[in-house]
């Protein structure tokens, strides 16, 4: 697709001009002028196509993409072409349009973009369009390269403390302690001091009996799973509701216990790993949206 | 980096200094030193980076300059003023340009120069700067583009480089197209704004009227007059009819209304010789052609009866035409005027007289004619270019006492004894001789081959030709022809005339001439035999197949030097990008396989890539029909 510019189109005034003069004073010399004037505007065709072909363009997302908070994106292109460079690119991806002066052949080049994306939920990938208006600025060819696929846009996480108190449904009810060593949890052994054991663990009456420094073993204390259930939240409002659960799902995460969700009546059972809070971001990102 | 922006500021100022160096010979010395002082406060301002003066003080500036030079345009004078003002422009545009648009203008302007010199002068010389301009003014618009594009931008070196690289090929491939859109643009009979073509200038050359010694100072002038392309013929043919004088006065020689008398009947034999003449500028009426010129095609000029042709106007632009001329000719007039040639001054010297009575006494006319010959043949006499006597009485200063002089003296001596011999005669002149270029087919005649000869009219052999000027002795062409520069300029006028010929002279005739054969080519297939014929389109046509040898041998090489298997896992990875498959630069050919959603592909895939693999990591030695195995598998994907 090719769109004539400003400078195209005083460019094309300037030809008709020669030209009309060309053939109005039969000068031959003016003749290559119009003729040279002519062949540019194709050449220039030509090379802005050649400019423009072969190019591919790759986008690199964020694993994790939050509505309503800047985004960085990664775009590349890559020029395959042996020969020529590709000059003055102008990449349309999501909205936003970055410039590539200037890439080499056979070789790619990165830049990086924010954006904010303003709702949560799926959102598609618009067609990549590539211009530029290499070589003169006459005409502007522009080229779309289709990159399928969606985005899905988890939402804003939102700090809602006094909340968090009342959202959680203990499923097992209170700590367990467990046969582990840790350190808050009953008292498992006695054994003798070993350097490094924190004073406060000291048992002193036996240290007493015995004449030598003894310390305490602790059990270690079981965190239980976690389940938030998403309709019991006290919150009113479904985004902020739903940007409430997003902060504490993030804040579980990075925390030792295993955590699930149950929303509109599904249950997703507690577990700890990164695949599955995407997951449960997933379910938060596009609930509702039929 | 380098910056855009002062790049374009060089490429611009070196646009501009061509665009000055296409039109400063045509402009007022004035608006030259205007421009000059103009352009270093422009350089110097921008060294200082002091402001640049304020545009509205530079739009004023401008105005003026545009107001002053429409004041000074007038119908003779046309081209110069506009040309000055816009030389001017340039400059006051150099003074503010900051913004692309500003540089933009300057091209454009630069762009204006280049027509305006274009329609005064038509010389080659145009390419000259017209070649630099258009490769500094694609560079330019480039810069600006990247300008337009980003905000000051920077470009590393190399990216530079690539920029001067790609406006050279954009030249380059512009110039074929160039060269058919030339000559498929539409073209008229009847241009409106011909005026605007400037007149050529006039060289010194023949007028109406010859004095005595007139003829050394056109000898002295080395421009050329015309060329003729022609086959070569004898030298001692070599006398281009112009001019024909029929009236002494005892100093000059001039023309008679008789001699003005449109063409009776006349008879000419001889050998046929045609010839294509391209006639510079030279100010007077009177076209050129091979003596006797029978027929002139191409012009509507006036045909005297003594076989000269004379346009209506002063011939002030180059022209064409095709002259059809009799060699050895025979010219016979009927109903002759029985007082035309024999016309003398009354104060005609007493010792003419009697010399002529002397020499001519008791002795038929052909006879006569041979004594006045060889008197004047005879070794007394001696041809110089200098010291010639100009006198009230210069022929009989000439005939009885200096006995030197050019071919003036010679001629019109010889024309005055038979006169007084009674015999009809008169002077033509017009040049002798030529430079022979055989490259371009034709003879380059210059001022300093214009000679003067006598006819004299015999009953019987009615007009012949006589040249009493000594053969011996080096003429001043020959005399040109010794220096070496002259040597250099007749090789490199073959592409002068070409120039001339092929680009300057093309007009709608030719476009006609030119879409008729092409369309007879294509119907008939008649190019066959015409392109062996043509020397140009063979040689084209060896370049063609050279060059496209020469890159399918580098193709070939290129091949030979690379691993057959990394060869053919490229041209694998190519086939399947067309498809739509693009390999990453970490993925393994088998994970790149995997990627294909069609299933029968991927088969065809898989099992050439396992095929290849021992090939390309196991180090296996290629076989030639493993290759072509492989490479027939690669087809069939």
């Amino acid at each position: 697709m090719i769109k004539i510019t400003k400078t195209g189109w005083i460019y094309i005034v300037l030809t008709i001009v020669v030209g009309f003069a060309a053939v109005n004073t039969a000068n031959n010399l003016i003749y290559i002028l119009a003729s040279a004037l002519l062949s540019y505007m194709l050449v220039s065709g030509i090379f802005g196509r050649g400019n423009i072909h072969a190019l591919s363009i790759q986008v690199e997302f964020p694993e994790e993409i939050y509505a309503r908070t800047p985004t960085p994106i990664t775009v590349r292109l890559t020029n395959p072409r042996r020969f020529l460079p590709a000059m003055l690119i102008r990449v349309v991806t999501t909205g936003r349009t970055v410039l590539f002066p200037y890439v080499a052949a056979a070789s790619s080049s990165d830049a990086v973009i924010q954006v904010t994306f303003p709702h949560r939920g799926r959102c598609p990938i618009d067609p990549i369009r590539l211009a530029s208006p290499f070589p003169f600025n006459f005409f502007t060819r522009f080229r779309t390269l289709d990159q399928p696929g969606e985005l899905v846009i988890f939402p804003k996480p939102r700090n809602w403390a006094e909340v968090h108190a009342r959202v959680e449904m203990n499923r097992r009810g209170g700590e367990q302690s467990v046969d582990r060593l840790g350190d808050a949890g009953d008292i498992l052994a006695i054994r003798s001091y070993l350097p490094g054991d924190p004073l406060k663990h000291i048992h002193w009456k036996s240290t007493a009996k015995t004449g030598r420094i003894q310390t305490k073993e602790f059990a270690a204390v079981d965190e239980p799973d976690l389940v938030i259930a998403f309709d019991q939240v006290p919150v009113p409002d479904l985004e902020q509701r739903i940007s409430c659960v997003t902060f504490r799902l993030l804040q579980l995460a990075r925390g030792p216990r295993a955590f699930g969700l149950l929303i509109g009546g599904r249950l997703y059972p507690p577990r700890r790993s990164t695949a599955h809070k995407r997951a449960l971001l997933r379910v938060l990102a596009t609930y509702d949206q039929g | 980096m380098i910056r855009v922006r002062d790049l374009l500021q060089w490429v611009t100022m070196a646009a501009v200094l061509l665009g000055f160096g296409a039109v400063c010979r045509y402009v007022h010395p004035y608006a030259a030193l205007a421009f000059i002082g103009l352009g270093v406060a422009a350089w110097l301002l921008r060294r200082s980076r002091t402001r640049q003066p304020a545009r509205w003080l530079l739009n004023t500036l401008a105005v003026l300059v545009v107001v002053v030079s429409a004041l000074r345009v007038s119908p003779d004078y046309l081209v110069e003023p506009i040309l000055e003002g816009i030389l001017l422009l340039v400059a006051i545009k150099l003074l503010e340009a900051r913004l692309p648009r500003d540089y933009l203008q300057i091209h454009a302007l630069c762009v204006f120069q280049l027509l305006g010199s274009a329609l005064i002068s038509l010389s080659m010389v145009f390419l000259l700067f017209f070649i630099p301009l258009a490769f500094l003014l694609t560079v330019s618009l480039i810069l600006l583009t990247f300008e337009a594009a980003d905000q000051d931008p920077h470009l590393p070196r190399p990216a530079v480089l690539k920029i001067f690289v790609q406006a050279g090929l954009i030249c380059l491939l512009s110039v074929p197209i160039m060269v058919v859109i030339f000559v498929i643009l539409p073209r008229t009979n009847y241009p409106i704004l011909m005026f605007l073509n400037q007149s050529g200038s006039g060289h010194t050359g023949f007028s109406e009227r010859v004095q005595l010694g007139e003829v050394a100072a056109i000898q002295e002038d080395n421009s050329v007059v015309f060329r003729a392309a022609m086959a070569v013929i004898d030298p001692d043919q070599l006398y281009w009819r112009g001019i024909v004088l029929d009236h002494f006065d005892g100093v000059a020689w001039t023309r008679s209304d008789s001699a003005e008398r449109p063409y009776g009947a006349v008879r000419v034999d001889g050998r046929p010789v045609q010839q294509t003449i391209y006639l510079e500028p030279y100010g007077n009426k009177f076209l050129f052609g091979l003596d006797k010129p029978i027929k002139i095609q191409g012009r509507s000029a006036a045909r005297g009866e003594d076989l000269t042709y004379q346009e209506r106007h002063g011939i002030f632009q180059r022209i064409r035409y095709q002259v059809d001329s009799m060699v050895g000719a025979k010219m016979q007039v009927e109903n002759p005027d029985q007082h035309y040639g024999l016309q003398l001054p009354p104060d005609i010297p007493e010792e003419l007289r009697q010399l002529a009575d002397r020499l001519g006494a008791g002795l038929g006319p052909r006879e006569k004619v041979a004594a006045f010959v060889r008197y004047l043949r005879g070794g007394q006499f001696r041809y110089a270019l200098s010291e010639l006597p100009v006198s009230d009485q210069p022929l009989a200063d000439f005939l009885l006492r200096h006995h030197q002089g050019n071919c003036e003296y010679f001629a019109a001596s010889l024309a005055v004894l038979l006169r007084l011999g009674g015999i009809p005669s008169r002077l033509v002149g017009g040049y002798k001789g030529g430079y022979y270029n055989s490259t371009g087919g034709y003879y380059l005649v210059l001022q300093k081959h214009a000679h003067i000869w006598t006819e004299a009219y015999l009953n019987d052999l009615d007009w012949v030709r006589l040249d009493p000027t000594p053969a011996a002795g080096l003429q001043p062409a020959d005399l040109y022809l010794r220096k070496f520069l002259t040597q250099a300029r007749l090789l490199t006028d073959v592409l002068n005339y070409y120039w001339f010929r092929l680009i300057v002279d093309y007009d709608f005739q030719q476009q006609l001439q030119f879409l008729h054969r092409a369309r007879e080519a294509v119907t008939t297939q008649s190019w066959r035999p015409w392109l062996s014929r043509l020397p140009l389109a063979r040689a084209l046509a060896v370049f063609v197949g050279l060059a496209a040898l020469g890159l399918a041998g580098w193709e070939l090489l290129r091949r030979r030097r690379r691993d057959p298997a990394v060869e053919l896992a490229a041209r694998f990875r190519a086939r399947l990008g067309r498809r739509g498959y693009r390999m990453k630069p970490s993925e393994g050919l088998e994970e790149f396989v995997a990627r294909i959603d069609s299933a029968p592909l991927q088969g065809r895939a898989l099992d050439f890539v396992l095929a290849l693999e021992p090939y390309l990591y196991g180090g296996q030695a290629f076989q030639k029909a493993h290759y072509r195995r492989l490479a027939k598998q690669l087809r069939g994907l």
